[in-house]
């Protein structure tokens, strides 16, 4: 059984549909991709997931529960946290406090000091920075924050969009570098939306290509990585 | 490694005595501090001295309170005056009909707490009666507040603003249409149904009599408890999800906070302390509760304290609150606007470039020593120039702010600034003085400077928030501004080296 379960998922903004029908499932473990151009629907499908958004029809199941009638605070709760897009940084409150809210839900005080310490080992900058107003901290470092942030709701799975949007090469190298880590050191299953297909694939094991609403294709990423499709329309090969 | 993470672990969980104990003790060094300024300092100021000095401190109260709400958790809320009232009359009426009920008639009782041998020095019967009314007060204005939160579960900025000044008018008309008072207990007893409901609150006239218990030591010890409450809301897991929901709202929901709840406890929080200020207000002496307590005037006046002082900063509340509140009461004598200008100018020197918290020490603590020289008559030399008295105070002062301009390398500027303020206020005073009447023809119209206080209070504001409009401390408090702990965190943070 997959640990989360996508089953024709329609969304609407108003009467305007965002997405038709869209099926997806993240194995417990897996590193799973969601790409697509502007106005796919990627953002749309992971806040429908995370309770920011009501579907209009299909159904989210979590670990075998239905989920997509619940809180977003509840859903949190049951174990999906998300690095929202635009990283959510709350910038008044320092770096150290931006950490305290990440595991707001959790009550045990041993397990949060043990994984903030992990999460601070991953992000030595954060460490450094832990007394700063997290709305000083470079873009790269608001980012690092955001995904510490969100590990420390100690998730089964994380949602993370576009954590790459607006970072330098080298700091997406970084980014990614990490969210494998914390699959390995974790076992988070991690599901990913990016629009930076060629660093999404390259990490991810499972893919969905994400068009107008739809599922398009999926597969394996590294056999989407070698389609002759997905390399024209999204990784800029000839 | 794993001892710092215990060390941590420890931190984070804290044994209930100590986390009491960090509540506590401060709160009883206030309360004892409240006694003894009620002691010393009550009986050696008159009472319109002493009303300023509970005026201040219901000020305090109410602004601190407003600030977990619009500084805090950043809802826009227009109603606290509502909440303020509900307290008052609550509070009120239960003193004033329970005295009358048992006593026969609405007085202080000053029955000794006699049953509670070991504890002589205890406040007597009444002043019990009044707290508990006073804690009554407050629950009820609680429930307002959870019954005004719930409709901020959906609304944000400006359509919240509506439903909080929407609370405070209707508080105001049921208060304008409630029955008149009862005034003795024969008229309470022949009273029927129609004389109880709707609730005999003393309609528009107001409701009057209320046994006095207000005193210095009540409204400071319970400015105590608020500002207690309010520093270890801000620390506390709660406070954090206040602040989140202000920061990024969908951002705090996707950390797990269920901000409806939340913002309606933000709301409940607020309201109680509203509360407690209108239970202090309703048994001030010289006050008549009145529908407009509850109107949106008086709701203004608090936001005004909140939004100088810096949103979600309570000293920032504290400060502002104390400095508008003494501010509209000592312009009605216009000469005091030459100190003012000095003030500001000092004040405004010494920030300059930068927050630099020894000057104002300095500036603070010698125009403490200067004012105490003058109520103590000490060194009252004068003499004239121009037109008028100048007293040495007034010399000290223009002293110090050339003092600070030469040191800031700015004399220029300071000289200028100085020369600008006395020319501008000599000005004023000597057309005061030399023109008390203006005459068109036969009409004769009286200018009275003292008039025109709240002008030059609205002024004062205005360049407030021209030059600093993020408040006079931000989001900051005043101790962030000390030198040794300028990126000290708001919270308990665990010391742990780097590697």
């Amino acid at each position: 059984m997959p640990l989360l379960e996508v089953r024709d998922l329609c969304v609407k903004y108003g009467a305007i549909p965002a997405l038709h029908g869209l099926s997806l499932s993240v194995e417990a473990g897996q590193i799973v991709t969601l790409i697509g151009c502007n106005g796919a629907g990627k953002t749309t499908t992971l806040r429908t997931i995370s309770g920011l958004l009501r579907p209009s029809g299909g159904s989210i199941t979590f670990n075998g529960a239905p989920i997509h009638t619940l809180s977003t605070d509840g859903i949190v709760r049951l174990g999906i946290a998300q690095a929202p897009e635009g990283r959510g940084i709350f910038g008044n409150l320092t770096v150290d406090e931006n950490l305290s809210l990440g595991a707001f839900a959790r009550r045990d005080r041993a397990g949060i000091a043990k994984d903030r310490e992990w999460a601070l080992q991953l992000f030595p900058r954060l460490r450094e920075r832990l007394r700063q107003n997290a709305g000083t901290l470079s873009g790269g470092e608001q980012q690092m924050l955001a995904i510490a942030r969100s590990v420390l709701a100690r998730p089964r799975l994380l949602l993370l969009d576009e954590p790459s949007l607006g970072l330098a090469p080298q700091i997406v190298q970084t980014i990614f570098h990490i969210i494998r880590t914390i699959r390995e050191e974790r076992g988070t299953t991690i599901l990913l939306v990016e629009q930076n297909a060629h660093m999404a694939l390259h990490t991810a094991d499972y893919a969905y290509v994400l068009e107008v609403g739809r599922i398009a294709m999926h597969g394996p990423a590294a056999r989407l990585a070698a389609s002759d499709a997905v390399r024209k329309a999204y990784l800029g090969v000839a | 490694m794993k001892s710092q993470i215990q060390d941590h672990a420890r931190s984070l969980r804290g044994s209930s005595l100590p986390a009491l104990a960090t509540a506590m003790i401060p709160l009883i060094l206030l309360i004892f501090g409240a006694a003894k300024l009620d002691e010393f300092v009550a009986a050696s100021f008159d009472r319109y001295h002493l009303r300023v000095m509970m005026d201040v401190g219901i000020a305090i109260v109410l602004a601190v309170s407003l600030n977990i709400v619009n500084g805090y958790t950043g809802q826009f809320s227009i109603g606290h005056a509502g909440f303020f009232a509900v307290g008052g009359y609550v509070s009120a009426a239960l003193t004033y009909y329970v005295t009358m009920s048992v006593w026969g008639e609405a007085i202080l009782i000053e029955t000794p707490v006699s049953a509670l041998w070991p504890f002589p020095h205890l406040p007597p019967v009444g002043a019990w009666i009044f707290v508990g009314a006073a804690i009554l007060g407050g629950l009820v204005a609680a429930g307002a507040g959870y019954l005004v939160g719930l409709p901020s579960l959906r609304l944000r900025g400006d359509y919240l603003a509506i439903v909080t000044l929407g609370f405070g008018e209707i508080c105001r008309v049921l208060l304008e249409r409630s029955n008149p008072q009862f005034f003795d207990v024969d008229s309470m007893r022949e009273a029927t149904v129609a004389d109880w409901l709707p609730l005999p609150l003393g309609s528009a006239q107001g409701f009057t009599d209320v046994p006095k218990y207000t005193s210095l030591f009540w409204v400071y010890a319970f400015v105590a408890v608020t500002l207690v409450f309010a520093y270890r809301l801000k620390q506390s897991a709660t406070g954090r999800a206040l602040l989140s929901i202000r920061e990024d709202e969908t951002a705090a929901q996707a950390m797990g906070v269920n901000v409806t709840l939340y913002k309606v406890r933000a709301f409940v929080f607020a309201a109680f302390f509203a509360g407690l200020a209108g239970a202090l207000y309703a048994h001030q002496p010289g006050t008549i509760l009145r529908p407009l307590d509850a109107g949106f005037m008086r709701s203004f006046d608090v936001i005004i304290i909140v939004v100088l002082g810096g949103m979600g900063s309570i000293s920032g509340a504290t400060l502002a609150a104390v400095l508008l509140t003494v501010m509209a009461e000592w312009l009605r004598d216009p000469t005091h606007v030459w100190y003012l200008a000095l003030y500001i100018g000092l004040a405004r020197v010494a920030l300059t470039p930068r927050d630099n918290w020894r000057d104002l020490v300095v500036i603070g603590s010698s125009a403490v020593a200067l004012e105490s020289c003058r109520a103590a008559g000490l060194f009252a030399l004068s003499f004239p120039l121009l037109s008028v008295q100048v007293t040495g105070y007034e010399l000290v002062y223009a002293t110090l702010l050339v003092v600070f301009c030469i040191l800031r390398k700015d004399v220029l500027r300071g000289v200028l600034f100085v020369a600008g303020v006395v020319a501008f206020a000599e000005l004023v005073r000597w057309l005061a003085l030399k023109y008390p009447v203006v005459r068109f023809g036969p009409t004769e119209i009286p200018l009275r400077l003292g008039d025109y206080r709240m002008v030059i209070y609205a002024l004062l504001l205005v360049s407030v928030m021209i030059f600093r409009p993020q408040g006079l401390l931000g989001l900051k408090e005043i101790w962030d501004f000390l030198p040794s702990r300028r990126h000290a965190p708001r919270t308990a943070a665990p010391r742990v080296s780097g590697r």
